[in-house]
Order: C-alpha cells, then sequence, then structure tokens
C-alpha cells in the first residue's frame, strides 16, 4: 500500500515538477508607446476574448496569439480565460458567424509575437517571462 | 711562345657576346622594372580588393533590396489573405419521436436525417478599413436543402462604439437567434422548441450597434433596427406567408467576464393571408366578435435572456412573449432553464421548457359563439385550441467534443401538459381544416447529431 502511495505521489510530484518546467510566467506585451502600464487579469481576458476592442486608455486593440497546439496558449486560455480550447472554440465560432468579432491573429511563434508587439503600436500579445526584452512593455505576468 | 692571337678573340669575343647578352636581357629587365615598378602592382591589388568590396556592398545591397520586396511582397499576400475570411460549420442528425404528431420535421414515421440537418458556409471580406461585407449560405435538411442566403450585409465601422449595418440580417428575437445555426455553438441538439419556434429569416434590415464599456469590466452593445421581414410559416399544416414593411426593434446586451444578459423589444405591422384563417374570420366577424386577422396588426415580441458560463458550469436562461395590439390572435409566452457542467470533453445538460398561450380572450369570444351561434361553438373551440400552444417538456443529454470543432450530441425530451391543445406538434387536418388533435398524453423525442465548424 505504501510503495503504491509513494509512487502515486512520485508522479503526482513529477507531473506538477514538469508542469513547472513547461510553463514559466507568462507576460502579457504592448508595444513601448502605448500609453499604459497595467491591466488586470479580466482585462486581458476581455481584449483577448474581443469582449472589448479598446485599452483602458481608449487605444484601440490589436491582440496577437502563439498557435492553438502551443503548450503557451493553452496554459493562457486555461489561466487567463478559464476555458479550454474545445470551449474558446465554440465561443469564437458564436462570434465569427454571428459577425460581432473574430478570434485575435494568430503567428507561428513567441518570435513572432514579440517583433509583432515591437512594431505595432496597438498590440498586445503574451511569451514567457524569460523571453522579454527592453523593446515591449510587461502589463501583467501570469505567475 | 706567344699566344695565338686567333684563340685570345675568339675568347674575348665570346665574353663580349656573352656580355652584350646579358646586358640585352637585363637592360629590358631594369627598364621593365623602371616603367612598371613593383607598387604599381600592388596598387592594381589595392583597387582590384577595393572593386571586390565595392561589389560586395552593392550585392548586400541587392540582397536587402531582394529581402525587403519579398517581406513585403509576402505581407501583401497576408494582407490579401487576411482580407477575406471563409467559415463553415455542418449539422448531421438523425432523430425520431413516438408520436405521429409531428414537430420539428420529426415523426415517428422513420428516422428521419432531414430535420436538423444544416451545412453554411460564410465569407466575410474587407472592403476596406472601415467596411467589411458579409455572406452566409444555408442548406437546410427542413427547407429540402434548398439554400438560402441567410445573411448578406454590409458593416460599416463608425468609430469605436458605433457599427453600422445593413442587409439581409436576422432579427435578433432571441437571445442566441444570431448564431441559431450553428449548433456547435450550445450544449444541445437544438435550442428549445419553446423559446425558438419562429422562424423569420429573410429580414432586410438596418441597424446600428453601439458599444461601450461601463468599467468594472461590463461590457454594452445596444443594437436598433429598423426594415422589413417577409417569410413563411407553417400552421395548421398550411403556409402562411406573412410581411411586413415597418419592422423595428431594439436589442440591448450586457456582459461580464462570466455573464451575459439580453433584453428586446421588437414591433412589427403584420399582415398574412390564409384560405383557412380568412373563412374563419368573416364568421367571427359576422357574430361581432373580434377579428383573428393579422392584417395589418401590430405585433409585439419581448425577449429576456441570461447565461453564465465559468468554463465549467453553463447555465442558459430565456423568455419571450408575443403580442398583438388588437385580433383574436394568440399571444404565447415560453421560456426554459438549462444547466450545464463539463467533465472534460464531456457536457451532460438538462432543459426545463414551458411554452403556454393564455385562453381568456378565447374563453370571451367562445362565450359570445355560445350565445349568439352555438352549433359553431365546438368548431371554434376546437379552432381556439388549435391556435394555441401549451407545452412542458424536460430534455436531458450529453455534449462530447470528439476534438476541436467537432462535437456529438445526444438528448432525449419529454414533453407533456398540452391540455386541449397540440402544444408544439402538428397533426393531420380533419375535413374543416382543423388538427385532428393529439392523442397522446406525452411524448419522446430521441436525437443524435454531430455538429462542426471549420
Amino acid at each position: 500500500m505504501n510503495i503504491r502511495k509513494a509512487l502515486q505521489i512520485s508522479a503526482i510530484l513529477l507531473l506538477q515538477s514538469i508542469a513547472n518546467i513547461s510553463y514559466g510566467d507568462i507576460a502579457v506585451i504592448v508595444n513601448k508607446q502605448l500609453g499604459i502600464t497595467q491591466l488586470t487579469q479580466i482585462q486581458v481576458a476581455d481584449i483577448f476574448l474581443d469582449k472589448t476592442n479598446v485599452f483602458p486608455n481608449q487605444a484601440e486593440t490589436l491582440p496577437i496569439v502563439v498557435p492553438p497546439d502551443s503548450a503557451l496558449y493553452q496554459e493562457f486560455i486555461r489561466r487567463v480565460v478559464k476555458r479550454t480550447p474545445v470551449q474558446l472554440d465554440a465561443y469564437w465560432a458564436r462570434l465569427i458567424f454571428t459577425g460581432k468579432g473574430s478570434p485575435p491573429k494568430t503567428v507561428d511563434s513567441s518570435e513572432e509575437v514579440l517583433d509583432y508587439v515591437i512594431e505595432n503600436e496597438n498590440a498586445i500579445g503574451y511569451i514567457d517571462l524569460q523571453d522579454v526584452n527592453d523593446q515591449v512593455k510587461v502589463v501583467f505576468i501570469l505567475q | 711562345m706567344k699566344p695565338m692571337p686567333n684563340a685570345i678573340n675568339a675568347d674575348t669575343r665570346y665574353q663580349l657576346s656573352f656580355t652584350c647578352c646579358y646586358q640585352l636581357l637585363v637592360v629590358p629587365i631594369i627598364l621593365a622594372i623602371i616603367l612598371f615598378p613593383p607598387n604599381l602592382y600592388a596598387d592594381n591589388v589595392d583597387q582590384l580588393k577595393s572593386e571586390v568590396e565595392i561589389l560586395k556592398t552593392e550585392i548586400e545591397k541587392l540582397k536587402q533590396k531582394t529581402e525587403r520586396k519579398t517581406k513585403s511582397l509576402s505581407e501583401r499576400v497576408n494582407n490579401m489573405r487576411e482580407m477575406y475570411r471563409i467559415h463553415g460549420f455542418i449539422t448531421a442528425a438523425m432523430a425520431t419521436r413516438d408520436s405521429e404528431a409531428v414537430s420539428a420535421g420529426i415523426s415517428n414515421e422513420s428516422i428521419t436525417t432531414q430535420a436538423d440537418s444544416i451545412l453554411g458556409l460564410q465569407l466575410e471580406l474587407d472592403i476596406n478599413r472601415k467596411a467589411r461585407a458579409t455572406i452566409q449560405l444555408v442548406s437546410e435538411g427542413l427547407k429540402e436543402h434548398n439554400t438560402a442566403t441567410e445573411w448578406a450585409y454590409i458593416t460599416y465601422d463608425l468609430n469605436k462604439r458605433f457599427d453600422l449595418r445593413g442587409g439581409r440580417i436576422r432579427q435578433p428575437l432571441y437571445m442566441l437567434s444570431e448564431s441559431l445555426k450553428v449548433r456547435y455553438t450550445y450544449p444541445w441538439v437544438r435550442p428549445p422548441l419553446e423559446v425558438y419556434n419562429l422562424d423569420s429569416n429573410n429580414a432586410e434590415l438596418f441597424d446600428v450597434i453601439y458599444r461601450n464599456n461601463l468599467g468594472n469590466n461590463i461590457q454594452l452593445k445596444a443594437q436598433a433596427y429598423i426594415g422589413r421581414i417577409a417569410g413563411t410559416q407553417k400552421i395548421l399544416e398550411s403556409t402562411l406567408d406573412f410581411a411586413s414593411d415597418n419592422t423595428f426593434g431594439f436589442r440591448l446586451e450586457a456582459s461580464s467576464s462570466n455573464l451575459l444578459y439580453v433584453m428586446g423589444v421588437h414591433r412589427s405591422k403584420l399582415s398574412y393571408d390564409s384560405d383557412a384563417f380568412r373563412a374563419v374570420d368573416e364568421q367571427f366577424l359576422n357574430l361581432g366578435i373580434d377579428t383573428i386577422s393579422a392584417k395589418k396588426a401590430s405585433a409585439y415580441y419581448y425577449n429576456l435572456g441570461a447565461m453564465y458560463n465559468d468554463g465549467v458550469y453553463q447555465v442558459y436562461a430565456e423568455a419571450v412573449k408575443i403580442g398583438f395590439d388588437r385580433s383574436l390572435l394568440p399571444r404565447p409566452y415560453g421560456g426554459y432553464i438549462s444547466f450545464a457542467r463539463s467533465y472534460g470533453a464531456w457536457q451532460p445538460f438538462i432543459v426545463l421548457g414551458k411554452a403556454n398561450t393564455p385562453s381568456d380572450r378565447f374563453d370571451s369570444a367562445l362565450n359570445v359563439i355560445q350565445q349568439d351561434a352555438p352549433l359553431l361553438a365546438p368548431l371554434a373551440e376546437r379552432f381556439f385550441n388549435s391556435i394555441s400552444s401549451k407545452q412542458k417538456t424536460v430534455s436531458v443529454g450529453v455534449r462530447w467534443d470528439v476534438m476541436r470543432g467537432l462535437a456529438v450530441k445526444m438528448q432525449i425530451d419529454r414533453s407533456s401538459g398540452f391540455g386541449s391543445t397540440n402544444g408544439l406538434n402538428f397533426t393531420p387536418l380533419d375535413e374543416f381544416g382543423l388538427p385532428t388533435g393529439l392523442r397522446d398524453d406525452h411524448i419522446f423525442n430521441y436525437s443524435l447529431s454531430m455538429d462542426a465548424v471549420f
């Protein structure tokens, strides 16, 4: 019994450690010229769910995301948007087919997110915190 | 002994000729060195080197230029790709029931694959930064798979807060009216019939949509529209054409992270024509009671809805009511509440629905008929029952998200509480053109569907 329990605990700890390795802190980044310094988790979720198309300073939002099959995307929507990819698909389908919204533009990698945010004043994206450089501004950190 | 002069001379000549030849060779070499000094070669090498460097720079410039052009071309291609978007949805379904009465295209004659089958394609095209066109073509099994233009409108972004739209737009009578045909977007096989029983497509509308963030992450969306609706509604197994050139309405949506509230008020000057209704109407007018004709009658439609979705629990609640400013037309109301919970890819749900048509006006009319034309009373009563709907439905089912963009759903509905009405069912007509009536106390529907979006 003890061996079995020990194995279960080990497996859980292993999974947790893998999870901790796979997903570092996620940084929500914006262009340095954008006149905001901080966003709340709900504001971030609303922007990436197309519930709002303006930042708190009324500047238009230009969200950009990594591909849905990436670990970063799945971790972000699980923790920030609080949906599974499947639930999010149903959500986007409702918006797309009513012409009321569309999912954010998707690029292939975190590097492209970074480049896009650097190049576009109204862009907002998320990348691993360790990939952030001084050419962008971090407005929210998901720890 | 004296040396031989000839021999001396020969040596001397040899030496002299050698010296001369040597001088002949050396002199040009020296001259060459003088004329073409080694540092000149060095200059040429430097020159060549610098020319190579220039060429290298030129090549680098050309390379950068080509890269820029390729990037610009790639961006243009991407922009062109982003200019239009094509999406689609499909539902393949089968359903049956244990009653000969028909509801939502389902009967007990066979397992129908027509009732819920839908195929839709949507094209969105950005005309420019401010305007875009949306076209949605839908083919439904219930409508013999005739392809209809469900949407065809142009949206103009006036500013960050206002959008203007014009064209063929679905009248927003329900909380889910705009995504009604995209069955992947909700848990059930089909939306609850107690509310979703009017099909007012072919609406040519102009609307203005206002969006604002009210703070505390509450988003407000208001929509006001005006236009024309026309369509056909199957009543009493006959097709009823209706039209209104004067339709307008207002819809308000408030949403926060997990909640959505919707309310709407809609008004139409309605006209429709039917042989059955005209004949009955003539009789009623002769008796001096109110007309059942909806000719130029004002019809009101009210809807109220709420939705909660936290990623695990999903709750829908909605109520609708129809009213007329005059005439004896039915004034039904209906509502439902639905609970769903996600367990990974599985989402079991339960729906409780109710529809009712108040009978007070009909009762008053019947009193008049019973006094003035008692022979007509039974027929009139049957007529009033046929245009009334009383029904309660309990639905249970499960949605299984097989993979992203594909869901399989199973649903069982139990309807009862029909009273003297047909509920939301159709039965064959008798010799008076009136429904023969339901023979069941309760009816079970069994449905299985596969919904996909792409």
